[in-house]
């Protein structure tokens, strides 16, 4: 969908040699940390900002020239929310049917009791909760029949139950075939992505399926029960900087797994070891092994 | 859970198939405008405090400029000093801008005394033979000073020169000469601040992008966001005008619906000022003080308030740049002495020139895209 | 000995509950992780404790009288953004009463700490997310409080700054600091000793995390488990 795509501002590069192809209805998602390039990415496909190199398309259209084209196939959904604070969710759905070109009134009816909005179709947006202020900007963002739907951080602000609901809506949304492309930085929701790409510093530094990702990273986590924890924990993060506290038991994410066993009762010695058992890293930990494996290569 | 395939786009949408046709594309504009022009009502009407501003403001101005501000000075304090005369005393008391002490100074240094405390502001010395031979003025407060300085001229000379007639405000009346002017300071606020904010507003709740993402035209943009706004500004410039007639009493001898028309180019004008602030204020706050930035040296300079010949050389040409500027002289000049586009024709000329330079320069600026 | 209790505490603004009887023991040392939707009474419960609002019944501790000894993060940037790193900790640093003495020496430690050091003639406006919010840590901590209260402090704060905030608070924690952490992340509660789930003014449950997840995978699961167990 994209080659070699780059954009920088004042000549710091905010997003370089991008390439990545999303499929046909399926759920992409953009990981990374704030300021990897996320946001200006998705705005370069949609048109928003023009590229300083590379090219793409978005639906098999360029990205340059036929970007109007683009914008009347795309539900686009901004970070900041993209609807009118000071206006009733059915005001701002039928603001953005208007500037669509959407007629039938149906249409609304339809989008808002898919998204569970009819409760609350006459309340000020700015009155809602942000997990359902979020649902009604979906819903704006779905109201011309999109093919492809594209959400900046959908979830950010959002409580866990509401952040639930909205990762299902998504995955329904896909289900009906149209395409979803999402960024997040929350990892544990990177889980609900089809196929990701992970951004850091500008650049696509992996991509694939969650599992994929978590493979690459290669970590196994050893969980070690011991006594004094506090003592263990200092002795583990001494060693390994990633080591974590999860109650009074440590996380350690190791590169060679169970390999290292004998590494990690060495760093013990002398402490009442009462469990150490493995586990595979959630994507957070390979996220951030990733990034870091990405940054050492950058540096070397 | 939806029907199958009901997020989905359908192949008929009109919207989405590459070659609309341009009727229908024409259609869809003037939704899309009426969407826009719709929201902003609502958003206008929802937002009392700044519909209260815009609204409340010109009311406060209209009330001061015609109850409170004169331009006109009066009981300016004078005494006589050496001698007194009945004479010079029945001169000076006929004047109503004046207010003659019952006692005389003694002396020159009497007289410097009370100017200095500030318990007179005119000292008329006054020879043995009763003649006014000199005068000391309190030029501490420059506006008075001026204007003792004025009547005295017509008093001391009126023996001699012809009388005065003063033609179109005979009795100089402030609310006269300022309600015109009003009118037009308004607009110019009311006009670019609201197009300015209105703009601003949606770049800051990141609505902007989203607008930028739909099928909306940067013209379409723009004459939305325009038109809510005229259409409050010129609404704000009637009340101002009925309230100065009925309560001030002020006449409009011109004709008001030509007046209505001569002010479009310039509310145009003030209007793509306000566009203009928006593509370089990133926040209200920045939009703001760009604002006041732009209109306060306006409304000092266009002869509004002070008079085009009180500006010096130096600066005359930042005014000959200012809207306000043509636009004063056509709203004073209706109000007041009935002219119409026979004599205004170059002010509206140069208003229209204005408005086409702002709204093109406005158009130029003005960026659908983020970077 | 519980540092942090809470008995019956009851709070109502405008007649709309926020707290509906909310029991809380927090040992001293414990790093405990309150977790909830938006509207659950996490900010609520910590304000209380922090003696910033009056329980309308109930008891709470340390309260208002404790609250020399007690560090408050609130949610979101509340510093001054136009000051610089090292003015808004000086300024922090005299309202807690610190000598100029001890508050250089205290900046000094924190900001190293905090990794803050090479930012510290920067604003603290333009700051990134994850500094901003590791510069409100450091300027709760400079009277060296032995509870701590973190109101979501990772939100929106992505993963990498979120490992480095979670090491100051494990350090904090290894310290013997008692911690009361709200949060709106199972992942991250996951990694206090005692979780408590909040959920519309009430305890729904409470516990560690592998007492809490018998009832289901997750956390996640266990929270909705104990969820559907206050709907039947």
């Amino acid at each position: 969908m994209t080659s070699g795509l780059s954009k920088s501002f004042a000549g710091r590069a905010a997003v370089s040699d991008v390439t990545f192809e999303v499929n046909d209805g399926e759920v992409y998602g953009l990981i990374g940390p704030n300021g990897a390039g996320k946001t200006t990415l998705i705005r370069l496909l949609c048109g928003l900002y023009r590229p300083s190199a590379g090219a793409g398309t978005v639906l098999g259209l360029d990205i340059e020239r036929e970007r109007s084209l683009i914008r009347a196939r795309v539900g686009y959904m901004s970070q900041g929310n993209g609807l009118y604070g000071d206006l009733t969710v059915a005001e701002n759905l039928r603001f953005y049917a208007d500037v669509y070109g959407v007629r039938e009134e149906s249409r609304l009816r339809e989008v808002m009791s898919w998204l569970d909005l009819g409760d609350v179709a006459h309340h000020v947006v700015v009155d809602l909760p942000t997990g359902l202020r979020q649902r009604a900007a979906l819903a704006a963002a779905l109201v011309h029949r999109p093919q492809m739907v594209v959400l900046d951080e959908p979830t950010s602000g959002v409580d866990p139950l509401a952040r639930d609901t909205m990762w299902e809506l998504v995955r329904s949304i896909a289900a009906q075939g149209v395409t979803a492309l999402v960024t997040t930085h929350v990892m544990p929701e990177a889980q609900r992505c089809d196929r990701l790409a992970l951004l850091a510093e500008s650049r696509l530094i992996a991509a694939g399926t969650p599992e994929d990702l978590v493979e690459t990273s290669g970590l196994t986590i050893a969980r070690v029960d011991a006594t004094p924890w506090a003592e263990a924990f200092a002795r583990l993060r001494a060693r390994w900087p990633d080591a974590a506290l999860y109650g009074t038991r440590v996380h350690v994410p190791l590169p060679q797994g169970e390999a290292q066993e004998r590494e990690v009762r060495g760093v013990l010695a002398g402490l009442e070891v009462y469990s150490l058992s493995w586990q595979p890293p959630g994507i957070e930990d390979a996220f951030i092994a990733l990034v870091d494996r990405a940054a050492s290569h950058g540096t070397a | 859970m939806p029907p199958d395939g009901s997020y989905g786009p359908t192949s008929t949408d009109p919207s989405v198939t590459r070659s609309s046709l341009p009727s229908a594309r024409r259609r869809g504009s003037m939704r899309r405008l009426r969407a826009i022009t719709r929201k902003e009502f609502i958003q206008l009407v929802r937002d009392r405090r700044t519909l209260a501003l815009m609204i409340g403001m010109p009311l406060v101005l209209l009330l001061i400029f015609g109850y409170g501000v004169r331009l006109s000075v009066d009981n300016i304090g004078v005494e006589l000093v050496g001698h007194d005369s009945p004479a010079v005393r029945a001169v000076l008391s006929e004047h109503q801008h004046f207010r003659v002490a019952p006692a005389v100074a003694p002396t020159l240094t009497a007289a410097r005394r009370d100017l200095f405390n500030g318990s007179e502001a005119v000292a008329v010395v006054v020879d043995a033979l009763g003649r006014p031979v000199r005068v000391l003025i309190d030029g501490s407060n420059a506006f008075v000073a001026q204007n003792s300085l004025e009547y005295l001229r017509t008093l001391m000379s009126s023996g001699t020169s012809a009388p005065v007639e003063i033609l179109y405000n005979p009795t100089l009346r402030s609310a006269d000469f300022m309600v015109p002017a009003e009118v037009g300071m308004i607009m110019l606020w009311v006009g670019t601040v609201a197009t300015a904010i209105g703009v601003v507003r949606e770049r800051e709740q990141g609505t902007l992008e989203q607008l930028m993402m739909t099928p909306i035209g940067k013209l379409e943009l723009m004459v939305g966001k325009i038109l809510p706004y005229s259409v409050l500004t010129l609404l704000i410039a009637v009340m101002i005008t009925v309230l100065g007639l009925v309560l001030f009493r002020v006449p409009m001898r011109g004709n008001p619906i030509e007046l209505f028309l001569f002010a479009i180019p310039y509310l145009v004008a003030a209007l793509s000022i306000g566009l203009l602030i928006s593509t370089v204020a990133q926040n209200q706050r920045q939009a703001m003080q760009t604002a006041t930035f732009i209109l306060l040296p306006q409304v000092l300079l266009s002869g509004a308030l002070f008079p085009l010949s009180a500006i010096p050389w130096g600066i005359r040409w930042v005014s000959q740049m200012l809207p306000l500027t043509y636009f004063t002289p056509i709203s004073r000049g209706m109000f007041l002495k009935g002219l119409g586009f026979a004599q205004l024709w170059p002010e509206v000329s140069v208003l229209c020139a204005m408005a086409l330079v702002f709204t093109v320069l406005a158009a130029l600026l003005f960026k659908t895209r983020l970077d | 000995m519980d540092v942090v209790a809470a008995r019956g505490l009851v709070k109502s603004f405008a007649l709309q509950p926020a707290l509906r009887g909310v029991n809380l023991a927090v040992p001293s040392g414990e790093l405990c992780g309150v977790v909830g939707a938006d509207g659950a009474g996490k900010t609520t419960l910590l304000r209380c404790v922090a003696g910033l609002y009056r329980p309308d019944a109930g008891t709470v501790a340390p309260g208002r009288a404790g609250r020399a000894d007690v560090g408050f993060c609130p949610q979101g940037f509340h510093l001054y953004p136009d000051l610089t790193v090292d003015e808004n900790v000086d300024f922090f640093g005299a309202a807690y009463g610190l000598d100029v003495a001890t508050r250089a020496a205290r900046r000094d430690e924190l900001l190293d700490f905090a990794g803050l050091v090479g930012h510290r003639a920067r604003l603290a406006g333009h700051l990134s997310g994850g500094m901003q919010q590791k510069l409100t840590l450091v300027c709760s901590v400079l009277h060296r409080p032995s509870i701590l209260l973190l109101d979501e402090p990772t939100t929106g704060v992505d993963p990498l700054s979120r490992r480095q905030f979670w090491r100051l608070i494990e350090e904090l924690h290894v310290a013997g600091t008692t911690i009361l952490l709200a949060s709106s992340y199972f992942d991250e509660v996951e990694r206090c000793e005692h979780v408590v789930f909040l959920h519309e003014g009430r305890v729904l449950s409470d516990g560690g995390v592998d007492e809490l997840t018998e009832r289901g995978a997750s956390l996640e699961d266990a929270f909705r488990a104990s969820l559907s167990g206050v709907g039947t």
